[in-house]
């Protein structure tokens, strides 16, 4: 089975109608990066490549007052390099800019990110951190779905690519004093995946942690949340080092991350996760210290 | 100093420089021929196996399949180096997963691709062994039938009286060292078009290093004479070693270029590279060292076992260099070494930068420091106290005509204790630490009686510009920039006269090929031998010319001219028209083939057998997280003698080069099988270094002139890369105190041994 047919639709509406067409066995396209190589490798085999690029308004980036607003076809370059996000979204920015080299960079949208399900995913750690949400759009109609929710196993996302449409990635403004971070330990300094990684985003009121949402990779099927560490954080004073402390152990302690040969034990990288998980806490903890 | 010469020296552009930047540099698979098919090789999955049955019918019926070649359509023939021990396709079994079974040629790469899928072939799998250790156990499984024991090739080397030297040692000290299998990691796949000419001769297109030695082994192969073969070598995108040699897929692409009728392209891609190339002979290496209180090294033991895989390339080559180089680093009284190299079930480990000098320099130069600090002294004073210098024969009976060691050592140590960064910072958690090793080389290596020379021509033509012809490979390093240069200063016209010629075997002079960091200085040589040669052609023509004895005439900025008149002067390009359209019918053209005055190894490895020997030190300074155990290079000064500088830019360019591949083999690297399974199979899981890892580096010429290379000149291609490893390991303990005694060193290992209490057990 070979590839017949490579569409480009200009509307979202066009979109989903091709979709429907080819029943399933079509698939979407937008920087490519992990679709070229699994075509290849023939691990998955559509009739048809819809590509998305030629829909308009598609790679805005777009402030309101309730958030950020990505579109589909945001690129990890478009982020990293975007100043106001750097200002109130510094985790998602590095995180963006973490990925893969300049050319992969350029290309590679954050909704491929999150579509791919891998646990790793720098993006998508920082956005599940950030409590963000994508819309979904299907012949069936529109949802907005938590990115936390999207995940049903390793590389596999409940987003239906041969039926469903990405159309956006909200992330929502924080209503309290805030701060978020993100870090990942690497063998090289660049274009290396990570061996863990980890966001943090705190809301503070008078000194004190009001909430905390921690995400981590590779460590579990999903960007995987340590509950117990946010609850430790939470209610914390925001310059507790104790709790701080107590929180990236627990971090290190919840996290099931895989020994290998390639990237490290399961015990080394739950040691990195402690490091990590306490620097992003760290760091997101002062950057509410400044705003006050 | 003021240069007192025009050309060497000198800021020149690489010859062939804006070329390649531009994209216009001919690769091989920029090339196609009319009516050109493209081939594809099915590889074995299976480490050890009994070849059944292999059935070809249906591939062989697909639309657009011209050729298809298994091992029963070759001849028998064995081939390969020290131990020929290839064949061009196996017939009874395989010994290694992505050993080449068969292949095709089709009309288009797709359509051989589809063909591969189409062949059956039945194997009946064989217990297999992976580690050397394992091979040599009685009860292995035996990989080549004539190989009892798994033994490729064993070494035992002793100068001296071991034995007694270290009965009056003060101190002995034992370690073991273990260095991992890494790929050259060239840019340009490796690959081949092979034509049949219509005079029933083979024309070869591939990027190889040595073409002359390619020449010889595709003869061997096929079973027919050398010259009935050319070898024709594009531009190569890199090669570090992993070219030099013939591939199993140089006879197979001919076969089926002859089974086709037709030219075949055949280029490997990244996977194969990784499956298939030809990786850095993994080694253990013990070593016993004894020494005085005063730091002076007495005598000196190393058993290395070295991992052949499961065909002998190059590897017994390399196994013999990591026994012998660095007992003549220093001035030891008794060396011994015995070495063993194993045959196991995966792909044939071979040459690459430092040809086995470098595993054991790693061992040794790690050693130095491990012992002068158990006995309280500065390392690089015991290296200084005990180094090799001008005037020495070594243990080998190596002469020492220029080193510059003790200089190396000098002033790499001095530039890399200057402007440190503070030992320590951010509370603790960044640690910093310096540390020196050094290194000694080769720039040819001759064999018993081989030839271990050069030759070239060099041609006026009638415009005055100047050709010069050579069989030695530019694989980037700047072979042809260097001949250019040497060209150009001889004759005294500017370095864009100077043409280097296209590699051809069929024109180009006889060369042994560009490895041993032999080409500046043989090669160079044999330009500058026959660039005198041609000078004096054109002197005797420009005397006859301006009626004046030819010696008191010179040539500057192309220009011959009286040396006590010089406005007096006739211009080279006149000089070259009336020698070659007129009836005076001068040549202006000669041809050398330059031997170095060395004597050779003989049968006990004994002998002065390199034109040039190689000094360096590479001082490193580290920045170890001490909460992650990743290890920062910050800053390299590395002093290299190269006797002397004949194109700074290129000697800059293979110090930058040796270092980021040097540092990547201690850090990074590593071929990463898992049972028998290779896990590092693309560069998504294999690091080499990028930029952003990339220290400062600073470059230290140390200016040697030896008596032999031409204007003085040595090697350095290799050099650059063997003292990397040591050097980071050294600073590595300078810096938080842990010894790590493997390759590559990771942050896991150093975090495991710099937190012994959480066990932490890396998975290899």
């Amino acid at each position: 089975m070979s590839i017949e047919q490579y569409l480009i639709p200009e509307s979202i509406t066009e979109c989903l109608s091709q979709l429907g067409r080819f029943e399933g066995r079509a698939m979407l396209i937008a920087g490519g990066t992990d679709l070229m190589p699994k075509l290849s490798q023939k691990k998955i085999t559509p009739i048809a490549l819809i590509d998305v690029t030629g829909i308009d308004h598609l790679c805005d980036i777009t402030e309101t007052h309730a958030g950020l607003i990505l579109g589909a076809g945001t690129t990890h370059a478009q982020v990293a390099g975007n100043e106001m996000i750097a200002r109130t979204w510094p985790a998602l920015a590095k995180a963006c800019g973490s990925i893969g080299s300049p050319q992969i960079r350029n290309i590679a949208t954050l909704t491929g990110n999150i579509v791919t399900a891998m646990p790793g995913a720098d993006a998508a750690v920082a956005l599940v951190a950030l409590n963000a949400r994508v819309e979904i759009a299907s012949a069936d109609g529109k949802r907005s779905t938590a990115v936390e929710d999207l995940y049903s196993g390793v590389g596999q996302s409940k987003i239906n690519s041969g039926r469903e449409f990405v159309t956006a990635i909200n992330v929502p403004r924080p209503q309290h004093k805030h701060g978020n971070a993100y870090g990942r330990i690497s063998p090289r300094n660049s274009f290396c995946l990570p061996i863990v990684n980890a966001a943090a985003a705190l809301t503070c009121e008078n000194a004190k942690i009001i909430s905390a949402r921690l995400a981590m990779g590779p460590v579990a099927d999903r960007p995987f949340r340590p509950r117990q560490a946010e609850a430790v954080l939470t209610g914390a004073a925001l310059d507790d080092l104790k709790a701080i402390d107590a929180a990236a152990v627990l971090a290190g302690q919840e996290a099931n991350p895989r020994s290998s040969c390639l990237r490290g034990c399961a015990d080394y990288r739950r040691e990195l996760l402690k490091v990590i998980v306490k620097q992003v806490i760290m760091e997101a903890g002062e950057r509410i210290a400044w705003q006050s | 100093m003021e240069n007192e010469y025009a050309v060497l020296g000198r800021p020149i552009t690489f010859v062939d420089g804006l070329k390649k930047v531009k994209g216009q540099a001919r690769y091989l698979d920029d090339i196609s021929l009319p009516g050109m098919l493209h081939a594809r090789i099915l590889r074995s999955p299976h480490a050890h196996a009994r070849i059944v049955k292999i059935d070809t019918s249906k591939a062989a019926a697909l639309p657009g399949v011209k050729a298809v070649l298994t091992g029963k359509d070759c001849p028998g023939n064995r081939f390969g180096c020290d131990v020929p021990d290839t064949f061009i396709l196996p017939t009874e079994k395989v010994r290694y997963a992505g050993e080449e079974v068969a292949a095709v040629a089709a009309v288009s790469s797709k359509i051989a691709r589809q063909a591969l899928d189409l062949i059956t072939i039945e194997y009946d799998p064989l217990p297999a062994v992976f580690e050397p250790e394992t091979a040599l156990k009685a009860d292995a499984p035996l990989i080549h039938a004539d190989k009892p024991g798994n033994v490729a090739k064993s070494y035992r080397i002793e100068r001296g009286n071991f034995a007694r030297e270290l009965a009056r040692c003060d101190h002995v000290f034992e370690e073991e060292f273990s260095t991992p299998r890494v790929l050259p990691g060239y840019l340009e796949p490796f690959g081949v078009i092979a034509l049949w000419e219509p005079d029933g001769r083979l024309s070869i297109h591939s990027g190889i290093q040595a073409a002359f030695q390619a020449r010889s082994e595709i003869a061997k192969a096929l079973g027919i004479s050398p010259s009935r073969i050319s070898i024709k070598v594009p531009a190569i995108g890199g090669a570090f070693g992993g070219k030099i040699w013939i591939r199993n897929f140089h006879p197979i692409i001919a076969l089926l270029a002859k089974k086709a009728g037709r030219p075949v392209k055949y280029v490997m891609n990244r996977q194969e590279e990784f499956m298939a190339s030809r990786p850095r002979v993994a080694a253990r290496v013990k070593v016993i060292l004894g020494m005085m209180k005063d730091g002076s090294m007495v005598c000196k033991a190393m058993q290395i076992v070295a991992d052949n895989g499961a065909y002998s390339w190059a590897a017994p080559k390399v196994t013999l260099n990591m026994s012998m180089r660095t007992d003549c680093l220093y001035r030891f009284k008794a060396t011994r070494t015995e070495s063993c190299l194993v045959y196991t079930n995966k792909t044939p480990t071979s040459g690459f930068r430092g040809y086995g000098n470098s595993q054991s320099h790693f061992a040794l130069e790690s050693m130095i420091d491990i012992c002068s600090r158990k006995l309280g002294l500065d390392p690089l004073q015991v290296r200084l106290k005990n180094a090799s210098r001008q005037g020495d024969t070594t243990l080998h009976g190596w002469k020492l005509r220029s080193c510059g060691l003790g200089e190396c050592l000098e002033k790499a140590g001095a530039a890399i204790a200057k402007d440190r960064r503070p030992k320590s910072e951010n509370g603790g958690r960044f640690k910093r630490g310096i540390g020196i090793a050094c290194m000694n080389h080769v720039s040819g290596n001759r064999a018993g009686n081989n030839f271990d020379g050069s030759s070239s021509m060099v041609r006026f033509q009638e415009d005055g510009k100047l050709a010069v012809y050579h069989g030695e490979s530019d694989m980037g390093q700047g072979a042809r920039t260097i001949f250019a240069m040497i060209a150009a200063e001889t004759l005294g016209i500017p370095v864009e006269d100077v043409i280097v010629m296209p590699l051809d075997t069929d024109v180009s002079p006889f060369c042994f090929g560009s490895y041993s960091s032999r080409v500046t200085t043989v090669g160079g040589k044999a330009v500058y031998l026959a660039s005198l040669k041609v000078k004096e052609q054109l002197l005797d023509l420009a005397g006859n010319l301006m009626d004046v004895p030819p010696e008191l005439l010179e040539i500057k900025n192309g220009s011959v001219f009286i040396k006590s008149d010089p406005d007096r002067k006739l211009p080279v390009a006149g000089i070259c028209q009336s020698a070659i359209r007129s009836k005076a019918t001068k040549a202006l053209t000669a041809y050398v083939a330059y031997d170095p005055p060395t004597q050779g190894a003989d049968e006990n490895f004994y002998g002065d057998y390199s034109s040039a020997y190689t000094y360096a030190a590479q001082g490193v300074e580290v920045e170890v997280d001490t909460q992650t155990g990743q290890v920062r290079i910050l800053r390299v000064a590395a002093a290299h003698d190269v006797g002397r500088a004949i194109h700074p830019n290129g000697v800059r360019g293979q110090v930058f080069g040796g270092i980021a591949q040097g540092a990547g083999w201690a850090l990074y690297e590593n071929i990463v099988y898992d049972n028998g399974e290779l896990k590092t199979t693309s560069l998504r899981n294999y690091n080499m270094l990028t930029i952003h890892d990339m220290p400062t580096v600073t470059p230290i010429f140390v200016e040697t002139h030896d008596p032999v290379g031409p204007y003085g000149a040595k090697g350095v291609g290799e050099p650059t890369l063997i003292p990397m490893a040591p050097a980071i390991a050294n600073a590595i303990e300078d810096a938080v105190g842990v010894r790590i005694n493997k390759l590559p060193i990771t942050a896991e290992d150093v975090f495991a041994a710099l937190y012994p209490e959480c066990h932490i057990t890396p998975v290899r």
